[in-house]
């Protein structure tokens, strides 16, 4: 155990260098945006006092690198700045849309995973059969469509002709998750049935079998246990990619989440809000990454070991 | 009689019969693959001959005939504009190609050479590029794409350079990870003992050799640059209208999903068959020749 | 006809092909042979001649696209071909069991090697799980590891390549088994500890009154361990008797070749003899007898029909036209 925490403690202080290198950037970025940062903060209609204090809240008066830990400063504490098009803080707006982003992608990426995972085992087990071959037709097809499509599609069919669900608004998360879920049990599938099949070629695996040992034993403790040790860091992975899927179904569907407030974002041009979001999603993927990598040292003892056990 | 002799004969015959025998056998064992790869060079066609196979060009409007359901005169129906949706798909089957080939060929670009320096170099140079790599590679690509696009502003060529710098580090970690197995390889070893330059030995020897992945890979990655840039044309960051990109297309669609659905409905139904056909090809083209590669 | 014991295992006319996207793999191709109680039965060749496929095929361990068409395999006196999977997972591991060629890969990196020793007898005795403990700790001392209580609960990937092959070997004679099939089990390791491992194998054959089928290229490892020695060349077997037979009088022009190969002694010739040409395709093996385009001898009998394995006394058979009858 003790090298364990080492080795996590030793990730996440790479992760701090990260967090600020992205930190960085997107604080360059927003310095490239058009339009006057103080008048981004302040509002059009800010008395002169205001714009002084916030002058000096934000460092606008001090050269660049300076103004870099100031607006830091303001980040760390939570407060992402003023939106241009509603004059308000940022940060409540974001939290009050967040939930239902992770509402819609963590329902998605679980369902993917825990349907994806049998149906790419199976798959695995009938290699060459018509079973496997048409699993991964299937699983292609899917994995092909673009979601914005599908999601139209499903409005389309459910919506409108079977009048089953809403076309959009909160009233129902069935649609936005089904679109965003289907091609991810897609990639699942095809990824759980590629490791599998790896994993069962193994020749540790062929020992299993030379045991004698039953077939459940060989298949679910000595394969499937090595299969998800990459299946697991690829869920935690999958969380940021997922929610930039998310986006798109929020677009198409309306649901009020942080991707369809990106979305507006950009095309207001409230370059504020935009680069807030951004840096969350940053954020998050680096820890993915941190909770990723330590994962995998706990699933896999070859990992962790630096100077033997 | 020489048997030595008829011995080679007959050998040399039945390497011949071998070799067509084992094309059939082949054909047979890739037959979705194959399928994939007609139906992209039918759509290549289509790109190709786009100006003679459309009845209409894209952009021409005829307003009394707007949001027409599929006929015989249009077979896909009209749009808001009255618009032939059949001809701006089959137009905007070049568009989608032509921009997925650019967006790949700028990922490999980057990706590629990327990936041998990290691959032959190792130590520093490697963890620099490695980290790099996969921190973009985490990030989700739509978001990073979206981010570029607001820099950048709106336009195709905004968004061809905003997916190639989401996805180069495909080709970065395949690259590297052949370049790993092949470095320690006699044939390298003995052209640096010999003082063969670095930069002779990446683009002479490695180079090739990583090849064949990197055409699976490209394969594979076609579909997802269509999937993404048409994703942002939907979004509308893509192309002006009246440019008939499938995404931009559907995006007209979305607006009259209720009164015209076919206007949605068609250019989808032709991404998908796009980027099916791609990814059986390429799958086909990974068993052949690279079965270990992992994306 | 000499026997240590009674037949073991009989194998007759065992045909095993791989069905691949380039066509037909006939890697085993009509293979008998039979093994007795207490007996070193060796299967000697060249790479890819089929050796390992035979073994694998008498575990019923052929992985995909392989198949076992033909032939049959009798354990004392049951077909292993005609059993269930169920009924054969009975078998492997408790009547019969194999040790690899590749010991780096074939265990398993998540558990530790106590576990992987217990899990044997849990199945097929139904031990409790404590007193296999106990008993994998006795067995890592049989096999001569240091340290066994320690080693026990230690990850596959902290062991060296020696021990992780005898890890293996205590894995698999946890149930004491009557047959060992060992794949080129020292093949992998260095030349000091092979000699080790071949020893405490022979050790465990006569304690338990084992046999072991060795699949090996070693013609020394043969001459020096084994009681009967199959020689196979692309999927067939060209020659068989006891190791005294057949190294001291070869018969066929392949087993021949190949002994006369090897250089002896502090002998100085002028040249190292060999055998001219290469494998053949095994996807599109020569007709008629598989060895006669590398045939000094060969004929145009040998072009066309394929030699039938004959007895020529004693148990020594030979499949040759000239040299057979």
């Amino acid at each position: 155990m003790p090298g364990m925490l080492r080795y996590a403690i030793k990730k996440v202080l790479i992760g701090i260098p990260v967090i600020l290198f992205v930190s960085l950037s997107i604080f360059f970025l927003m310095q490239a945006m058009p339009g006057d940062p103080i008048e981004i903060i302040a509002g059009e209609r800010a008395t002169p006092q205001r714009i002084e204090e916030l002058k000096r809240s934000w460092g606008l008066d001090q050269p660049i690198y300076i103004q870099y830990f100031y607006w830091l400063s303001h980040v760390m504490v939570g407060d992402f700045g003023i939106s241009i098009t509603t004059r308000l803080p940022i940060a409540p707006l974001i939290w009050s849309m967040l939930p239902y982003t992770l509402a819609l992608t963590l329902t998605a990426l679980v369902l993917s995973y825990v349907l994806g995972i049998p149906i790419g085992v199976m798959a695995a087990l009938k290699r060459g059969t018509s079973l496997d071959n048409i699993t991964v037709g299937i699983a292609t097809f899917f994995y092909s469509m673009p979601t914005y499509w599908l999601g139209l599609m499903l409005m389309l069919t459910f919506g409108l002709y079977l009048k089953l669900f809403p076309l959009s608004g909160t009233d129902s998360m069935v649609l936005p998750a089904l679109t965003l879920t289907l091609p991810y049990v897609a990639m699942s599938a095809r990824i759980v049935r590629t490791e599998m099949l790896d994993v069962l070629t193994e020749d540790y695996v062929r020992t299993a079998w030379a045991k004698g040992l039953p077939s459940r034993n060989v298949i679910l403790k000595h394969a499937l246990r090595n299969a998800l040790i990459p299946l697991t860091v690829m869920f935690f992975l999958d969380l940021p990619w997922i929610i930039g899927g998310a986006v798109i179904v929020e677009s198409v569907f309306a649901w009020p989440g942080t991707g369809i407030l990106l979305y507006k974002s950009i095309i207001r041009q409230d370059y504020p809000v935009v680069l807030a979001i951004v840096l969350i999603i940053a954020i998050l993927t680096v820890v993915c990454n941190i909770v990723g990598d330590i994962i995998s040292a706990v699933l896999d003892p070859r990992i962790r070991v630096e100077k033997g056990d | 009689m020489n048997v030595e002799g008829k011995k080679e004969v007959e050998s040399e015959n039945s390497s011949r019969l071998i070799g067509v025998k084992n094309f059939f056998l082949l054909l047979i064992h890739y037959r979705t693959s194959f399928a994939g790869l007609i139906i992209v060079v039918g759509i290549t066609i289509i790109a190709i001959f786009a100006p003679f196979i459309a009845p209409k060009h894209y952009a021409e409007i005829d307003v009394s005939n707007r949001l027409q359901p599929p006929s015989l005169s249009h077979l896909f129906g009209t749009d808001a504009l009255g618009r032939d949706v059949f001809s701006r798909v089959v137009y905007g089957a070049q568009i989608a190609l032509w921009v997925g080939m650019i967006v790949v060929l700028i990922e490999a670009a980057i990706g590629i050479p990327l990936g041998i320096i990290a691959g032959y170099y190792n130590g520093k140079i490697d963890k620099i590029i490695s980290a790099l790599s996969d921190l973009v590679w985490s990030f989700p690509p739509v978001v990073l794409a979206l981010g570029v696009v607001t820099v950048l502003g709106a336009g195709i060529t905004q968004v061809v350079i905003a997916i190639a710098l989401t996805s180069w580090c495909a080709f970065t970690r395949v690259t590297r990870a052949k370049v790993q197995s092949l470095v320690n390889r006699e044939f390298i070893l003995a052209a640096r003992a010999i003082g063969e330059s670095d930069f002779s030995i990446m683009f002479r020897y490695l180079l090739p050799n990583v090849a064949s992945s990197n055409l699976v890979l490209a394969t594979l990655t076609l579909p997802a640059a269509i999937l993404s840039t048409t994703a942002l044309s939907f979004l509308g960051f893509g192309v002006q209208p009246p440019t008939p990109d499938w995404g931009a297309i559907l995006s007209e669609g979305a607006n009259q999903l209720v009164i015209a659905p076919w206007i949605a409905t068609f250019p989808g139904i032709f991404i998908v068959i796009t980027a099916l056909s791609f990814n059986l090809l390429g799958d086909g083209l990974r068993d052949l020749l690279d079965p270990k590669l992992k994306i | 006809m000499t026997t240590l014991g009674a037949p073991l295992l009989v194998v007759k006319d065992l045909r095993t092909y791989f069905y691949s996207n380039r066509g037909v793999l006939k890697a085993v191709d009509g293979v008998s042979l039979t093994v007795d109680e207490n007996e070193v039965f060796c299967i000697i060749g060249e790479t890819g001649c089929g050796k390992s496929v035979t073994a694998l095929s008498v575990m019923r361990l052929i992985p995909y696209p392989g198949k076992i068409l033909n032939g049959s395999i009798l354990f004392r006196g049951v077909d292993l071909l005609k059993l269930s999977e169920g009924e054969m997972q009975r078998i492997r591991g408790k009547e019969i069991a194999m040790i690899f060629q590749n010991p780096m890969k074939s265990l398993n990196p998540v558990f530790n090697i106590g576990y992987q020793i217990s899990e044997p007898p849990i199945i097929h005795f139904g031990l409790p799980s404590n007193e296999a403990w106990k008993q994998s700790i006795d067995l890592i001392e049989k096999v001569k590891i240091p340290d066994p209580q320690l080693r026990a609960k230690n990850y596959p990937h902290t062991l060296s390549g020696g021990m992780k092959q005898r890890s293996m070997i205590a894995m698999m004679i946890s149930c004491e088994p009557k047959l060992l099939i060992a794949d080129e089990p020292t093949t992998a390791l260095d030349v000091t500890v092979q000699a080790q491992i071949m020893h405490l194998l022979l050790d465990i054959k006569k304690q338990h009154g084992m046999s072991i089928m060795l699949i090996t290229h070693n013609f020394g490892l043969v001459a020096e361990t084994g009681d009967k020695v199959a020689v196979m060349y692309c999927g067939k077997i060209v020659e068989s008797g006891t190791v005294k037979d057949v190294f001291q009088e070869p018969i066929h022009p392949y087993t021949q070749g190949l002994l006369k190969c090897i250089p002896v002694g502090f002998e100085h010739k002028k040249e190292i003899d060999y055998i001219p040409g290469t494998l053949p395709n095994p996807l599109n093996p020569p007709l008629g007898c598989r060895f006669h385009p590398r045939c000094k001898q060969a004929t145009k009998k040998c072009v066309t029909e394929e030699p039938q394995l004959i007895e020529i006394g004693n148990g020594h058979m030979v499949a040759c036209h000239i040299n057979g009858g």
